[in-house]
């Protein structure tokens, strides 16, 4: 098993409504928590990667990459990367290609959604779909997910009660996790009963099946895996890094209760890790709606097609069950800051790692992140070790 | 600011009204939207050609939470239709509540008003689809 | 002598109804009385995302569809004329949109008609005028309209959206139905109006009767069957100008036809006034009975004013292409949606 890089510093933003604080704001304060938990200077900062989706169509700002320098006072190169929702877990691939030339990099993700109403953010974020022949024709994010969702409890079979019943587990397993995490934008629990009467977002899918609008930021301070010990006694390892693309429209994939970008990011990153998905102790995977995490645990290879609902009835996706999904709370009860939440995974990892998080998952050794971008045009898939054997 | 812009819309009017794709001249794949290389077999050589306006519905959702310039629709119904010579499209289907819609039926396209650009700007037409009856 | 005929014609009526009861109970009117007094039951209204245009394109491709038997058709059309009183634009022609929405070749002259409710006729007059000189082979004509009406006016119940198209030629041997003779009477009678910053037109009551509608449309009937020696009883069918079920009723009576002349056009009891779709319409409708041969007496009549007449004969071709496409009786009552009166001004307030 051969480390890509090692995360020696985690920093990151409650998630939710900061009404005082801007991009500048949120991004200073997780990329400053970083730098403080790793011990270093921001003068041996040599990289800097933001990942970020909607600062130009929410802000009109572009260029994040001279304010994440200038934050700290520096005048390294410094990145914006973007592909939607992916946007963090590429920024992270970025900087780990980066650090065969360099020794210290910062990978950030910031997003701040809630300077606007509802339906602006809504139609910014069909940025991350096809303009021309999705959001043109009328399809909204949820519209997209919820086309998937009517698709799957059509090939599978299922009524359309015990479907929900299904879906509404899912968020009320990530709000139970969410409830113990200060940081999460709805540290509380909700019931079965709120999740299925919730009201219709797109049908099927309901208020309580989709992830909220959150501002947020998080950060990492990687480094060549050699260096690691010279910085921290607990540093985490990724030991594989992937990414993978596919048709930007939904209408046009192979499949439309399958994405190919997870399964061939998923197979590429174990391949790289050389560990099989049973292998792995904690997952935190993309579920910007119900949907998406159910489909996920099929693309990563954690149930056959069809099912996953299974494992989800008998709740053994809880953090404390035989495989823990989302114990940060995942992107519906944490948050999304959307730019941010590719990043947030890897913090929420490195703690399960580090035997530091809220809902701690006992005796983790490998942890893999999955963040998805748009309907599935991008997938970024990383595994992190406690320890290289 | 791009929402009003006129050639964003007008350079896509034969593939929007009339369903003008391309034809893999080397495999006889048909694309809709056009494609630059042909997605079967990856030849370059592709000539135009129209599409029947007919399709099965493979998908459906109810949207009550539109985007800004579909907000006097709502509640509308969008859907994914594969036409009768295999592309997949999303396109909003009219004249329907989700009880009217079932997953494989059959449904033909018709010509509708796609996005007026306020009272002042361009109206901007298209296809949508409605059950075929 | 050359005339004009008819190749291929089609038509087309949105699915949403609304019922004179409905908007009675609106204003606490008397919902029987009314329904008496126009003889109307019922008036279909727009999609939210239809108007003027895609109701055009709609009748033009089943016009299309019935005119197959021309090869290459779609590429020999040359001239394009819509008639409406609600062009979704005031400038930029209605007419490009329905030509570009069918494929046609760019070599034609198109524009767009307004003359009330006779807009359609005029752009079937032009059509003929353009095939006949020779300057276009072929020549497309519509009349269609989303109608508009003031709120709390008589005109609410009945103003209607729906519209008809007409392929033109000069081969007899591909006519479903000849266009043997043309006769206009237009005076300058201002009866009913709509000023151009206007949504919503106004009239002048009682003077929209005998002065304006009677006068046009039984003037013209008279002249075009004095001029071409016909009499009432020499037709199979006979089609008035429909703004409500009354006029046409009363004026085919005073000119000497019959109930069963008039009764397989007479469509206005559950469409409505579509203005420029009206004649348009109600030929789709006699056309897709009539048997060969038989000959139709159409008389349109719009405000303003003026009526145009036509005396069509029937042709063998025409049971052939009858069954295409969906006729306008299968518009008229399949399929319908009814509105409340609230979803109704919904779909009203999108149509500008």
């Amino acid at each position: 098993m051969k480390a890509l890089a090692a995360i020696i510093g985690i920093g990151i933003t409650k998630f939710g409504e900061h009404w005082n604080k801007g991009i500048k704001e949120l991004l200073a304060e997780a990329q400053l928590k970083a730098l403080e938990d790793s011990g270093i200077s921001e003068k041996d900062i040599q990289q800097i990667y933001v990942a970020n989706m909607c600062a130009d169509s929410l802000s009109g700002q572009l260029h994040l990459g001279s304010i994440a320098s200038q934050i700290l006072g520096i005048n390294v190169p410094s990145y914006r990367v973007e592909a939607a929702c992916a946007s963090g877990g590429v920024a992270i691939n970025a900087a780990i290609n980066a650090l065969r030339h360099k020794d210290i990099v910062l990978v950030s993700g910031v997003e701040k959604m809630t300077d606007v109403d509802t339906a602006k953010v809504t139609t910014a974020l069909m940025g991350a779909g096809n303009e021309e022949w999705e959001e043109f024709h009328g399809a909204t994010f949820p519209a997209l997910y919820a086309l998937m969702a009517n698709a799957y409890m059509h090939e599978f079979g299922f009524a359309e009660e015990k479907f929900r019943e299904i879906l509404s587990k899912i968020a009320v397993k990530n709000h139970k996790h969410a409830s113990k995490n200060p940081f999460a934008q709805f540290p509380r629990e909700i019931t079965l009963q709120q999740a299925n009467n919730a009201s219709i977002v797109a049908y099927p899918l309901r208020l309580f099946d989709c992830s909220p609008i959150s501002d947020g930021a998080a950060a990492l301070v990687l480094c060549k895996p050699e260096l690691a010990k010279k910085f921290c006694d607990n540093p985490v390892y990724v030991v594989a890094s992937a990414v993978a693309t596919d048709t930007l429209a939904l209408a046009e994939r192979e499949s439309l209760t399958s994405l190919k970008a997870t399964r061939l990011a998923a197979n590429d990153a174990l391949n790289q890790a050389g560990i099989s998905i049973k292998d792995i102790n904690v997952f935190e995977v993309h579920d910007c709606f119900t949907i998406a995490e159910l489909i996920a645990m099929e693309d990563l290879g954690i149930a056959e097609r069809g099912k996953a609902s299974k494992l989800i009835e008998e709740e053994q996706t809880y953090y404390d069950a035989s495989i823990p999904i989302n114990p940060s709370g995942g992107l519906k009860a944490f948050g999304h800051a959307v730019g941010a939440t590719g990043i947030k995974q890897a913090v929420e990892l490195t703690k399960q790692l580090r035997n530091e998080a809220y809902c701690q998952v006992e005796n983790a050794e490998f942890a893999l992140s999955h963040n998805v971008g748009g309907s599935g045009g991008t997938a970024a898939v990383h595994i992190y070790a406690r320890r290289l054997l | 600011m791009f929402r009003s812009s006129v050639p964003l819309r007008w350079r896509r009017y034969a593939e929007r009204y009339r369903l003008i794709g391309n034809k893999c001249k080397k495999c006889g794949n048909v694309h809709y939207p056009k494609v630059e290389i042909c997605e079967k077999c990856g030849s370059k050589e592709l000539e135009e050609y129209k599409l029947k306006p007919y399709g099965k519905l493979l998908s459906f959702s109810e949207v009550y939470s539109p985007t800004e310039e579909f907000s006097a629709y709502a509640p509308y119904c969008v859907g994914i239709i594969q036409l009768e010579e295999g592309p997949k499209i999303l396109a909003m289907i009219a004249d329907v509540k989700k009880e009217d819609l079932k997953i494989g039926m059959k449904l033909k396209a018709c010509f509708r008003k796609l996005y007026k650009d306020g009272n002042n700007g361009v109206i901007h037409y298209g296809l949508k689809f409605t059950p075929y009856f | 002598m050359q005339n004009a005929g008819i190749v291929g014609y089609g038509c087309y009526i949105p699915r949403y109804r609304i019922k004179v009861e409905e908007i009675a109970k609106h204003y606490g009117k008397n919902a029987e009385e009314i329904k008496r007094g126009l003889m109307l039951e019922e008036k279909s209204v727009p999609a939210k995302d239809e108007d003027s245009a895609t109701i055009a394109v709609e009748a033009a491709k089943n016009a299309l569809k019935r005119a197959e038997h021309v090869a290459e058709l779609h590429k020999k059309i040359s001239a394009v004329y819509v008639g409406s009183e609600s062009h979704p634009y005031a400038v930029k022609p209605t007419a490009t949109i329905v030509a570009e929405a069918l494929g046609l070749s760019n070599n034609y002259t198109a524009a767009d008609t307004e003359f009330a409710c006779k807009a359609g006729t005029a752009s079937l007059q032009m059509a003929m005028g353009l095939c006949l000189s020779n300057i276009a082979e072929y020549a497309l004509a519509i009349g269609v309209d989303t109608s508009q009406a003031a709120k709390g006016d008589a005109l609410e119940y009945s103003a209607a959206a729906g519209g008809g198209a007409f392929i033109i030629g000069t081969k007899r041997n591909e006519f479903v139905a000849e266009i043997l003779h043309t006769l206009s009477f237009s005076t300058d009678t201002p009866d009913f109006w709509r000023r151009s910053t206007q949504l919503t037109p106004k009239h002048a009551g009682r003077f929209t009767g005998e002065p304006a509608y009677f006068k046009h449309v039984a003037t013209a009937a008279k002249m075009i069957m004095e001029k071409y020696g016909y009499k009432p009883e020499d037709f199979n069918y006979v089609i008035f100008h429909q703004p409500n079920g009354k006029f046409p009723l009363r004026v085919a009576k005073k000119l000497g036809f019959k109930e069963e002349q008039i009764k397989p056009g007479f469509i206005v009891p559950k469409l409505g006034n579509t203005y420029s779709g009206n004649i348009p319409l109600s030929l789709n409708a006699v056309l897709d009975i009539a048997a060969e041969n038989e000959l139709i007496l159409a008389v349109s009549y719009g405000s303003g004013a003026g009526s145009d007449a036509f005396i069509i004969k029937t042709t063998p071709l025409l049971k052939e292409v009858q069954s295409k496409t969906t006729k306008a009786l299968q518009y008229l009552n399949e399929n319908k949606i009814y509105l409340s009166y609230a979803e109704y001004l919904q779909h009203m307030e999108m149509i500008h």
